[in-house]
């Protein structure tokens, strides 16, 4: 059993429900995230796990205990607020002891305690300051002392690097990460940022209305989506959709007039609606002079190109009307005008068939 | 630079100047005279005198009114807190059935004209077996006093992030201890101030004051009372030093209210 366990875990907000019938196991240690658009319902599940909403329905367990309807208070959980919500009356000192004292430890434990964290996280010089006589980074970094110093079970964090500037928000990402690892503390982490997702994340569990699309590693998240939802919400994709066409143990996709070679997991039927999905960095554009046998070759005209600086980004505009996006290493080709006739390819095993 | 004649600022300014001395001046005029050593209110005064507030001193009948006053509005102002805080908060944190009502209605006492309120407490009291009496005033000041410190508590727990709450919650700390230790300071000042208007508006009431009381009276309905037998220099001694006591709790719940935003 993990450390946390949501089983079937429903919650209605009036007749809206926010989050459908959740089942989650997050092991001891590891750093989870959930990733997913706005109003998706990340944040209500992790409110459900700190105890600020009740599950509907379905169970909740903390470390082997049932906790569904215990409130904030009685669980041994803790939090990084969005806003942070550092308590204005004091000093970054008594916002840290603050669950100490809660815990009635001796005085002279929660100073060394604290006095510890601060420097941990670099604000020790900072003890006797005020939250709003500090930058955004410094309230930041004193909300995760404040929460980490009580030792808790879970950490959870919600957005807590939503309110900073994109520098800050890398080191931070960084930071946090090697916290957690010194730690070894659980971290169950809410973004929409799906790069800080990726970078920092053991594994991620990719939400998307109320529900759970797939929870990975991050290479898998990203290599092996397993919806349409997935593919195209991390990272840059292009998706294209046709039928199945199958011969022996030989599949291909029905696109226009094109057969495009494909390599799914199972055996698809003829005429079955699928999609498919081939990252950019995957897919080569060259002028359609040779003759390419190899894998996937479909003939298209060039509607852009851009130079991004480590690579050249090519828009093609195929002969069966999709758009496909490439990007290659400058080194591969020079600049291609627009309307040039080229191919497209790619290896077949790197691109991935996903239901319709 | 030289400074030019400008129309706009010269009529804001006197406007503000004429405003200004609108409403002080008759207050100058009072306290003025408090201290004029004859009976008659005429100018210029031919010296100084403590006379009226010696007299003050010994008139059994406004003492007794002055003290009635400050217990009806300490009585008053601590029902309007004890009720105004608590419904502060389940307004501003709870859902309960009949809230947006509630919400609606919780000025009427304060927008009604007193006349009204006052007349209909009269009404309502013996009905539920509270005679006239001084418990009557008592409790029809509360009511409207429960108005001053609920909207105002309220105010400052809308603008106050209910995520502070969830933080001490989330860090062990019971509904108790969250209260009084990080809703309680953060509400603090508006408590006071809220105090301090209550306390100053109970003690110059008098339409409700009025239809409730029996026999004691209230500092404003003695004072009138004694307006009714003539013009006392008497009177304008006491309202000075209703005045003086007034500006004092404003100066303080300016101060207590400085305090909090540093
Ligand atoms: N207290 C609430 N009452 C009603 N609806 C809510 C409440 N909290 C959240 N919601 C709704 O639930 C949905 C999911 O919200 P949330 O969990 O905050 O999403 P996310 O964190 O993924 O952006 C949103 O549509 C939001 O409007
Ligand atoms: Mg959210």
């Amino acid at each position: 059993m993990g450390i946390v366990e949501l089983r079937k875990v429903v919650k209605r907000f009036g007749d809206v429900e926010v989050v459908k019938s959740l089942d989650l196991s997050i092991e001891k240690g590891e750093f989870l995230t959930f990733l997913g658009p706005s109003g998706c319902g990340k944040t209500t599940t992790l409110r459900m796990i700190g105890g600020f909403e009740m599950p509907t329905s379905g169970e909740i367990y903390l470390d082997g205990r049932e906790v569904s309807a215990l409130p904030p208070y009685k669980r041994d959980v803790n939090t990084v607020f969005q806003s942070y919500a550092l308590f204005p009356h004091m000093s970054v000192r008594q916002n840290v002891a603050y669950g100490l004292e809660q815990k009635r430890l001796p005085k002279a434990e929660i100073e060394r305690k604290v006095t510890e964290v601060l420097a941990m996280v670099r604000m020790d010089t900072f003890a006797a300051r005020k939250p709003r006589e500090l930058s955004g980074g410094q309230q930041q970094r004193v909300a995760v002392a404040r929460a980490i110093v009580n030792g808790p079970t879970v950490l959870l964090l919600d957005e807590p690097l939503g309110a900073l500037d994109l520098k800050l928000r890398k080191e931070m990402q960084f930071e946090l990460k090697s916290l957690q690892r010194k730690l070894g503390m659980t971290f169950v982490y809410v973004t929409h940022d799906q790069e800080e997702a990726l970078t920092m994340s053991d594994r991620v569990a990719v939400m998307n209305g109320g529900r759970i699309e797939q929870i990975d590693a991050p290479v898998a998240i990203y290599n092996r989506p397993k919806t349409r939802f997935v593919a195209d919400f991390i990272g840059e994709t292009n998706l294209l959709a046709g039928e199945v066409h199958r011969e022996g143990s030989a599949h291909a996709l029905s696109l226009g007039g094109a057969r495009i070679p494909i390599e799914p997991d199972a055996v698809l039927e003829s005429g079955r609606g699928i999609s498919l999905s081939v990252r950019p960095e995957m897919v080569t554009v060259r002028k359609a002079e040779g003759h390419e046998s190899e894998g996937v070759v479909l003939p298209g005209t060039v509607e852009e190109t851009v130079f991004v600086g480590s690579v050249w980004k090519t828009v093609v505009r195929l002969k069966s009307g999709e758009r496909v996006v490439a990007t290659e290493p400058p080194a591969t080709h020079g600049e291609l005008e627009q309307g040039t006739s080229v191919v497209v390819g790619w290896n077949p095993k790197s691109a991935v068939v996903l239901e319709a | 630079m030289k400074r030019r004649f400008d129309l706009p600022t010269f009529l804001v300014g006197s406007a503000a100047a004429f405003v200004l001395a609108f409403i002080y001046l008759p207050m100058v005029v009072v306290v003025v005279y408090s201290f004029n050593p004859d009976a008659v209110n005429v100018f210029p005064m031919r010296g100084f005198s403590l006379r009226w507030y010696r007299m003050l001193l010994d008139d059994e009948q406004l003492l007794a009114a002055l003290r009635i006053s400050l217990l009806v509005a300490l009585g008053g102002t601590s029902i309007g807190l004890l009720l105004g805080v608590p419904g502060a908060i389940a307004l501003a944190r709870h859902d309960f059935p009949g809230k947006r009502f509630l919400e609606r209605i919780v000025l009427l006492p304060l927008t009604l004209p007193g006349i009204v309120t006052g007349v209909a407490m009269l009404s309502f009291f013996p009905l539920i077996g509270v005679p006239v009496s001084l418990l009557a005033v008592l409790i029809g000041h509360g009511t409207f006093l429960i108005a001053i410190t609920l909207t105002q508590v309220y105010a400052r727990l809308r603008r106050l992030d209910p995520s502070l709450e969830e933080a001490s919650a989330d860090l062990g700390a019971p509904p108790i201890t969250t209260f009084f230790k990080v809703v309680l300071p953060n509400i603090k000042t508006a408590i006071i101030g809220s105090a301090l208007l209550s306390f100053t508006l109970s003690l110059d009431e008098i339409p409700v004051t009025f239809f409730l009381i029996a026999g004691d009276n209230t500092l404003p309905i003695q004072i009138w009372a004694m307006m009714r037998r003539g013009i006392s220099p008497e009177v304008n001694a006491i309202s000075t030093l209703v005045f003086a006591g007034s500006i004092g709790l404003i100066l303080l719940g300016t101060a207590l209210g400085g305090r909090d935003k540093e």
